[in-house]
Parts: structure tokens; sequence; C-alpha cells
């Protein structure tokens, strides 16, 4: 057991919308305690490869392997049951809603029978925040009155809520300041040492560089590298970016 | 370790903003429903001393039947709101089944117990239908439930050769008392509607089914990633809508035993009505049932309390209209001012940190 299984492996994906082939038979596997940074330029399939992943879209070829078990995953619910959390760039939140409602989104709990255990989700929030140490006002506040930060926090903290070993980050710092980007990304350092496995989608080579362990470049649907961040460099990885070699 | 402290500090900082933040917003949103049960009981007040025999059981029990029927349809209208869609067929589909209902014991010789099953199992269809034309097929709600609202009111006069239906000469039924027995002197009507309000108020608070009508109305794109099935959610909506329609139907041609083809005509009105008085948001995300109750109250109070006065039917429905575009404009109002007061305590949060804007305006 000196080569650990991967908890996630995607092989040979392909995914059409329409005519255009957004992935072509791509590979990438997510090991525990790994932050894997998937890069690649707008339109490369980034965001393609991580929707399909977590339920929203479904590949016309290739399989998924949830530790070493071949999956089909049909719907986001499917792959939280799979232990894969998702926190998109669009963020999924409510904003009429208040913080503990929205990092139970969907998944509300619930007691004697039907009722939704309102009580636990305040608790369970207030834990959560402790947890990941996020500035986070009073958990009842409307996500709708928050700023950016605190809003990907929530994001965040719903993704770790939900106790899935895997976490699938779509642009978590792009709509942020220097000084929340940097609180968000203690915060997905803090899920690595916790042991979950991370595919990581950044267009900031910044961010990419401090967070990532692996660096998988996508060009045109096809992976082109899969680097070990110590063993490259940001010119490395810009040239492969832009003209597809070293 | 300095940064830490730094850090530490500037979170209560940030926090303590928040708080204030919130509050605000908060401030808002109670002022909402307290000035709406505010002008309720302002109104009940006035027209106790201007309107004869206004504040007597008698006439308060008068209200409450009158205005039964229009909050039973209002509550599930609320859901459907809440959830993002609106349906203006609900006058029809409320009398054409009166005229399914009694038709069906008149002509079809039917037991009423079967006949009212028929006729819910009709509004229950009657919503599926909105509900798979809007939700699956993609046609917007207001266009598939305006047809609906001619469509079904020209059925009930084509089914009845508009004239009512009579079955008053037929045996009698166990059925009958449900929609016009006063056990106690409170009206069934009351009973029914206060049922569908206590049950209205536990499912939206307490219930995943709520939940996910906020979460579907307030972001659909946001909810379905969350693993809610938005489109079940609001179809359902819609069932429900038409199956108090049928419920309605049913118990209004079971307290009179004749059914007219006009019935629930500019029904839809006072249910829109009652509901945005409520302060459910157009833009959906947002409402409540109680709300919606004091809507209907208000409307209610203000149909019946002119009558007394001695104006005309026609003051009423003039006054109802103009009671809903005040409501409108109120809600508009407040809302301007929520978002300014939220703006502002943003930009002096920002003054002091680095902080970012709320993403949406902190609506």
């Amino acid at each position: 057991m000196s080569d650990p299984q991967p908890v996630l492996e995607a092989r040979g994906i392909v995914k059409r919308f329409g005519g255009v082939l957004a992935l072509r038979g791509v590979d990438v596997s997510l090991n525990r305690g790994e932050i894997v940074a998937l890069v690649g330029d707008n339109g490369a399939g980034k965001s393609t490869l991580v929707k399909i992943l977590c339920g929203v879209h479904h590949a016309d070829q290739g399989e998924v392997l949830v530790e070493g078990r071949r999956v089909n995953i049909d719907s986001p619910n499917h792959a939280l049951q799979l232990g894969i959390s998702t926190v998109f760039q669009d963020l999924a939140l409510v904003n009429q809603r208040d913080v503990a409602n929205n990092m139970f989104l969907g998944q509300e709990p619930r007691r004697y029978m039907f009722l939704v255990d309102r009580p636990r989700m305040v608790r369970e929030a207030r834990v959560a925040i402790e947890r990941l140490r996020v500035g986070l006002p009073d958990v009842r506040s409307k996500v709708g009155s928050l700023s950016g930060g605190q809003r990907q926090a929530v994001a965040v903290a719903r993704a770790w809520l939900q106790g899935g070993m895997i976490t699938l980050f779509d642009e978590p710092t792009a709509a942020l300041g220097v000084r929340e980007a940097g609180r968000v990304m203690e915060l997905i350092k803090t899920m690595r040492a916790e042991q979950h496995a991370i595919l990581l989608i950044s267009h900031n080579l910044e961010t990419v560089f401090d967070l990532a362990d692996r660096i998988v470049i996508l060009r045109h649907g096809t992976k082109i590298a899969d680097l070990s961040k110590a063993d490259t460099s940001k010119q490395d990885v810009v040239s492969l970016l832009t003209s597809g070699t070293v | 370790m300095e940064d830490q402290a730094a850090d530490a500090v500037s979170r209560a900082a940030a926090e303590a903003r928040s708080a204030q933040r919130i509050e605000t917003i908060r401030g808002v949103l109670l002022t909402r429903q307290v000035a709406m049960t505010v002008v309720a009981i302002a109104l009940f007040v006035f027209f106790s001393f201007s309107a004869n025999n206004f504040a007597t059981w008698g006439n308060i029990i008068d209200i409450v039947r009158a205005s039964a029927f229009i909050g039973i349809v209002a509550v599930t209208w609320t859901y459907l709101l809440i959830a993002g869609e609106l349906d203006l067929s609900v006058g029809s589909v409320y009398g054409f089944g009166t005229i399914i209902m009694a038709w069906l014991i008149a002509s079809g010789g039917l037991d009423p117990w079967i006949a009212a099953g028929l006729t819910l199992a009709f509004g229950a269809l009657v919503g599926a239908i909105n509900g798979v034309i809007t939700v699956y097929v993609g046609v917007r709600a207001f266009v598939v439930t305006l047809g609906m609202l001619s469509a079904l009111r020209g059925a009930a006069h084509y089914v009845s050769g508009s004239f009512p239906i009579s079955f008053a000469r037929g045996a009698d039924s166990s059925l009958y008392p449900l929609g016009g027995a006063t056990p106690l002197g409170i009206p069934a009507q009351a009973i029914w509607f206060i049922a569908v309000l206590v049950v209205g108020i536990v499912v939206l608070r307490y219930t995943r089914f709520g939940y996910w009508l906020f979460a579907t109305g307030g972001n659909e794109l946001a909810a379905r990633e969350s693993g809610i099935p938005t489109r079940r959610i609001r179809f359902v909506a819609f069932v429900l809508v038409g199956l108090s329609c049928g419920l309605i139907a049913v118990l209004q041609a079971a307290w009179l035993k004749t059914a007219t083809p006009t019935t629930g005509l500019a029904f839809e009105l006072q249910v829109i009505g009652a509901v945005l008085i409520g302060g459910t948001a157009l833009t959906g995300g947002e409402g409540s049932i109680y709300g919606t109750l004091i809507g209907t109250a208000i409307l209610g109070m203000v149909t019946n309390g002119l009558v007394l006065m001695g104006y005309p039917p026609a003051a009423s429905l003039l006054a109802a209209g103009l009671i809903v575009v005040l409501a409108g404009v109120l809600d508009a109002v407040m809302r301007r001012t929520g978002e300014r007061a939220a703006q502002a305590a943003f930009a002096a949060a920002a003054a002091e940190s680095e902080d970012e804007p709320p993403a949406n305006g902190g609506r």
C-alpha cells in the first residue's frame, strides 16, 4: 500500500455540447489530503469536468471511480451521497434565507418524521463557523446582507458540513479582495489538513501555487500536463497554458 | 502572532458591524408585518365607529364566511408565489368546479361524496396541467393560466347552458354539513379556513417542502445545484393551488346545493390582492402565511364595511383595487428604503475596512 488508491478518479471523460467537444477523454485523480489545481484557458473544459463530477452534467463517455468503485453520478444529491461536495462559482446561495439555512440548503436535517430540525441547523452552523474560524455574523442573518468573502465562507462551510471527503472548488477566490481571498485559502488548507481530497479550479496562478500539491493543465478539452508543484514553475505553467508546450 | 491578534480584532469589528447591518434589515422586515397588522386594526376601529353593526358578532362571522374561500386559495397561492410562479385561473377553476359538482349530482346521479372526490380531482388536474405546461414545457405561467382562466369559464357556461344547476331537491347527504353547518355558531367555511391556515403555516415554516419553496423562488439555480428538485417543487405548488380551488368548489356547492356558472368571477383579483397586501414578494423567495391572513382580513373588512356604510357594492370593488395598488407602492417604497439602509451600512463598513460590498445590493 505504498501507492494509495485515489479517492476520486475520472478516466477518459468525454463531453459534447451539441457539435462542440468540450472534453476529449480526460483523466484526473485525487488523493486524500491533497489539493489538485485544475488550470486552463477559458473554454478548456475545467468547469465542465467539475460539473460532471458533481452530478450537474453527465459524461458522454468515460468512467468515474470513488474509492476504486465505479459510480454513475446522476444528480447533485447522488454526488453528495458519494461524499463529493461542491463549492460552485456562483456559490449556490439563496440571498433571502439566513446563514444556517444556506449551510443546509437542500439537505435540511429532520426530526419528528417530517419537520425540519431548525435548532440542530443553527447549532451545527455555529460549530462549523467556529471550527473553520470564519468571521461570520449571527447564523440567523440573511445571506444577502453579507460581504463577498462572508458569502464564500458560507459556501465553504456548507461543503465542510456535508461531511464528504471530496470537495470541488470552482474559482473560490475570483470575486474576492486580497484579504478575503487569503481567508478562504486558509479554509481550504484547513480542509486539506483534515484529509479532504480537493479539486480546485482557479485562474489565479498565485492561488494555485500557494495551495496546490499537483497541477493539472487542460487545453481545448485535453489534459496536456499533470505536474507536481515541486517539479514545476510558474513560467512553465504559463507557457503550457498559452502555447501547449514548455 | 501579531497578525493573528490583529485578525481577531478586525474580525470582531466586522462581526459588530454585520450585527448592526442585520438589525437594520430585520427592522425593515419587522416594520412591514407590523405595519400591515396596524393597518388592519386601524380599519377595524374605523369601521366599528363609522359603519352600523360592523363590530357585531354576527357581522364578523359574515366577514369571515365571505373571506374564507379567498383566504383558503390565498394560502396555496402564497406558496406558488414564494416558489416564483403565479396562477390567474383560480376563479374559473372554482367556478367550473362548482358546476362539475352540481352536474355530477343533478344529471349524473352520483353520490355527493363521489362527486366531491371527482371535483377535488378536477381541481388538482387543472393545477397539474398548468404545472406541466409551465414547468416542464416552459411556457410562462402568465400565458398558460390566463388561457385557462378563459377556457374554464367558457366550459362552465357550456356545460351549464349558462343557467344555474340545482340539486336542492335531491336526497340529503352527510357531505352537505361540511359546507353549510355552523357548529357553535361558527360557519364551516371559517373552520376550513383555519385548518388550511394552520396546515399552511406548519408546512411552509417547518417542513423541507416549505424550505424548498423559498429556495426555489429565491434562487432556482442555487436550489438545483444543492440537490433540490426545483421543477417538482413548482409543479406541486401548482397542483396545491388547483386542489384548493377544488376544495372551495365542493364546499360552495355543498352549502348552496346550487351552482352558477358565474361563481368565482374576479375571484383571482381578490386572491392575488390578499397575497400582495400580505407582503409576499412578486419576485419569489419571500412571503408569509400570516401576511396573507392579514391581507385577506383587510380586503374582507373593506368590502363589508363600505357596504354597511351605505356605499354600493361597486365602491368595494373600487376600494379593493386601490388598496392592492397601494400595497404594491408601499412594498416598493419599503424595499427601496431597506436596500438603501443596507447599502448605507455597507458604505459605512467599507469606509472603515476593505470589506467587499454585498453581491446584490443587500436585497
